[in-house]
């Protein structure tokens, strides 16, 4: 993955895509935009061989649509707009990594595992073992 | 004013041997012409934005048109559809040079066997260049002048080889009027050029599209790779007719 940031690029690979999608649906912009917008949300920058190829696919997946523009005294723009197949996607997403945040965090804080300490048996295993000992 | 290409037209910001390698990268790979004009113009667009040039935004042309090729599975099937022009021009180039010789030294033109193995190793030689047709395109692209010497190289020892077996076992199996033969050679070669000519421009059938522009584009050609044989058969025929008047 072409970017330059201090996040690893497997980080990236899998959160790039509903934050392109979050991005988006505050409004229709093009590919250069979403690219600055990504870096000053401190994603680092995001080179374009990383990104259009992304969009591409988020077209691809029916996401997004496109639109070419005139520009304003340039090369015309392609703009990028969320579609509600998108919006869906980003929803399930983002409520999808909230979820996996809090597990992550969970175990860096120690949350949920304590070292040393067993795993819980199941009800099944324990139902099992019951019926070993008294069979 | 001279016709733009199709780089200078799409993608005017970007370095032009980048956006000459992506375009032959993707057409290698079957993206269609507007879906490789609609990359240019993006490309472009991101170099005038971001103030960095192709290479260095978008990395390797070949890299990034492949990565655009996952998204687009081919839109057109492609094997080897120069092939039988080249072939005709070939059959077409070995009939002449038969004919410049004798019509040069007065004397009948000589089929013999040696002439019939060389024709058969080129016809191999350019069913081989079909079947690897993507891999010598992309040598010749980025080494045109070292190819065509290469190529040239080839013919001149293909033709020096047979001409030695000739030489030294072959008894002429035919023997058949040497000015009618060169010009049926000649014609032969010039219509496979004109079929040659005609595959290239239904390939252009499908021209880079501009997104913005999507009326019909005027791009200089690309490559004049259809008077490549033409051109070494008529080298050829003086070469072989000077030969036998020397000698």
């Amino acid at each position: 993955m072409k970017q330059t940031s201090e996040w690893p690029g497997e980080w990236l690979r899998g959160v790039l895509g509903f934050a392109v999608l979050r991005m988006l649906d505050d409004g229709p912009t093009y590919g250069y935009a979403i690219a600055a917008r990504l870096e000053e949300a401190g994603f680092g920058t995001v080179k374009g061989g990383t990104l259009y190829p992304l969009l591409g696919r988020l077209e691809a997946a029916g996401s997004l649509t496109v639109q070419w523009r005139a520009g304003q005294g340039g090369p015309g723009r392609k703009y990028y707009s969320i579609t509600e197949e998108g919006r869906r996607s980003l929803g399930e997403q983002a409520a999808s990594w909230r979820r996996f945040a809090e597990v992550v965090d969970g175990v860096l804080t120690g949350a949920s595992a304590t070292p040393g300490r067993e795993p819980e048996r199941t009800t099944d295993s324990a139902q099992r073992e019951d019926l070993r000992c008294h069979g | 004013m001279p016709r733009m290409t199709a780089e200078q037209r799409l993608a005017p910001h970007v370095d032009a041997a980048w956006a000459q390698r992506f375009i032959l990268e993707a057409r290698l790979l079957e993206l269609s012409g507007p879906r490789i004009g609609d990359a240019l113009r993006e490309v472009d667009g991101h170099c005038v934005d971001s103030g960095e040039d192709a290479r260095e935004a978008f990395g390797d042309p070949a890299e990034y048109a492949a990565s655009l090729a996952e998204l687009n599975p081919p839109e057109r099937s492609s094997q080897a559809r120069t092939v039988a022009p080249v072939g005709v021009q070939t059959l077409g180039m070995m009939v002449a040079f038969l004919g410049a010789g004798a019509s040069a030294g007065g004397r009948p033109a000589e089929v013999t066997a040696g002439w019939a193995a060389t024709l058969a190793l080129l016809l191999i030689v350019d069913l081989l260049l079909a079947f690897a047709a993507d891999a010598v395109l992309r040598v010749v692209a980025r080494r045109p002048v070292l190819s065509v010497l290469a190529f040239t190289g080839v013919v001149v020892l293909v033709a020096l080889g047979a001409w030695g077996l000739g030489a030294l076992v072959d008894a002429p199996a035919l023997e058949l009027p040497p000015w009618p033969v060169l010009i049926a050679g000649l014609a032969v070669v010039a219509a496979g050029a004109v079929w040659g000519r005609v595959v290239a421009q239904r390939e252009r059938a499908d021209p880079l599209v501009d997104p913005e522009d999507p009326g019909p584009s005027r791009d200089a050609p690309e490559r004049m790779l259809f008077a490549v044989l033409p051109v070494v058969t008529l080298l050829g025929c003086v070469l072989l007719a000077g030969l036998e008047l020397i000698l």
